[in-house]
């Protein structure tokens, strides 16, 4: 494995460190964006099983702990901004040409991150092009009764870099794990698939999918949430990748 | 329980709808009964007529005077004579809107930088209308999913502050919320409940 990944606390990002160690695709080095490690911020959250989905996690394991029992390198970075200069560089210091990102969600990455000799990954949860944007899973509820996700190479433009692998899965779960549950596991499930495709060598990956259209969607509206989750009640369960 | 997206002027203090509650069959029954309430409201008021004259044409062609384009834009999605350049522009306020969640009086004709007042509710009432127009003439489902998304929000904004209404606001502000409704329970009638 020769990959570094690019992590802030949160259950993202606790899902997939923990995911990535437990079947042996264990980054060579991580940077983690903000330094907030709180012990005592422990939550209730229960992590249950969720068909087609064989991860898990503990939400109230933090990244560093799962790091430090790894043994992964891990430089922490007072930022939530991965734009700035100080990630710049020390992206622009590691070793590895492949970087998994689970940094904060919602900002693109500008110039210079991207130029440094790094290819940034993102597990994004539609499929694309059709489902860019921002909680595109529920809205792939409500039409098409599945939730999509892409493994893509980032790139300057929202959600329009280079598709290399995505998954589609048709889920039932509790109403209320969508945001904290599904979404980071769904991700997992799939940067893990693509793990497993290019035998655990990011660098491997090849476009699948022409990227460039496609409709960008902005934060679900609390009532397209609940129609969304009340539709998916009453599916079946399934999934396939590729 | 309560509908919690209309409690505050949402203009003065807008919400981001991250992370928002789910809350089963209740939420959409105060959903309903939010709606419910606003038109009970605004149906106690008389007077108005929805097909207004065009305002003047605007003087300086280097502004774009939102409440000038968007009535003739809603005048001519109502006759269904728009063209490619009309759907452009939904789109980019559809953007504009969901990243600020507001909508200005006036913007700059080269890059639709935001200028004027924030607050002119027959901007935003001008605008819901434009996107039940535009739900139904788009084809493709998602688009109609995104358009529907900024509809609900808008009238979130439009509920509100319904007590600041003006009259010539009411009517365009009923129809957009009742154009809300019909979206609304169809989706609701695939959902088996």
């Amino acid at each position: 494995m020769s990959y570094a990944i690019m992590l802030t606390d949160n259950n993202r990002s606790r899902a997939y460190i923990q995911n990535l160690v437990r079947t042996g695709f264990v980054p060579k080095t991580a940077i983690v964006l903000g330094n907030n490690w709180d012990m005592k911020s422990k939550t209730e959250l229960q992590i249950g099983k969720i068909p087609m989905i064989d991860e898990w996690f503990d939400c109230n394991e933090s990244v560093y702990e799962t790091l430090l029992k790894a043994e992964i390198d891990y430089k922490t970075i007072d930022t939530k901004n991965p734009n700035e200069e100080t990630v710049v560089k020390s992206i622009s210091e590691i070793n590895e040409k492949s970087l998994i990102y689970s940094g904060p969600g919602g900002i693109i990455l500008k110039e210079p991150i991207l130029s440094q000799g790094v290819r940034f990954f993102h597990a994004h949860p539609g499929i694309l092009p059709q489902y860019k944007g921002s909680t595109t899973f529920y809205y792939s509820m409500i039409l098409q009764q599945k939730i999509g996700c892409s493994v893509i190479e980032m790139a300057l433009k929202l959600d329009s870099g280079d598709v290399v692998y995505e998954y589609e899965f048709v889920i039932q779960s509790e109403p209320h794990d969508y945001d904290q549950v599904v979404d980071p596991l769904v991700r997992t499930h799939t940067l893990i698939e693509w793990l497993k495709s290019v035998d655990g060598k990011p660098t491997e990956s090849k476009k699948r999918v022409q990227n460039s259209d496609g409709n960008t969607f902005y934060i679900i509206h609390p009532v397209l949430k609940h129609l969304a989750i009340l539709k998916t009640q009453n599916t079946g369960n399934g999934g396939s990748g590729e | 329980m309560y509908y919690p997206y209309t409690n505050r002027d949402l203009i003065e203090s807008p919400i981001t709808y991250e992370f928002s509650q789910y809350c089963g069959i209740d939420g959409l029954k105060a959903y309903e009964a939010d709606r419910e309430n606003m038109l009970s409201f605004l149906a106690t008021i008389k007077g108005g007529t929805f097909e207004q004259e065009l305002p003047l044409q605007p003087d300086n062609n280097d502004i774009f005077y939102s409440e000038f384009t968007f009535r003739k834009l809603l005048q001519k999605l109502k006759s269904n004579r728009t063209d490619e350049e009309d759907y452009k522009l939904i789109e980019l306020f559809i953007k504009k809107f969901e990243v600020s969640k507001k909508l200005w009086t006036m913007y700059t004709k080269n890059n639709y930088q935001k200028m004027g007042e924030d607050d002119n509710l027959q901007i935003y009432c001008l605008f819901a209308n434009i996107l039940g127009e535009y739900y139904d003439l788009v084809e493709l489902p998602e688009k109609k999913m995104i358009a529907f998304n900024v509809l609900l929000k808008i009238n979130d904004t439009l509920s509100a502050v319904k007590e600041k209404l003006l009259e010539r606001q009411r009517l365009l502000a009923v129809s957009a919320i009742k154009k809300e409704k019909d979206i609304y329970s169809a989706i609701l009638s695939e959902v088996n409940i």
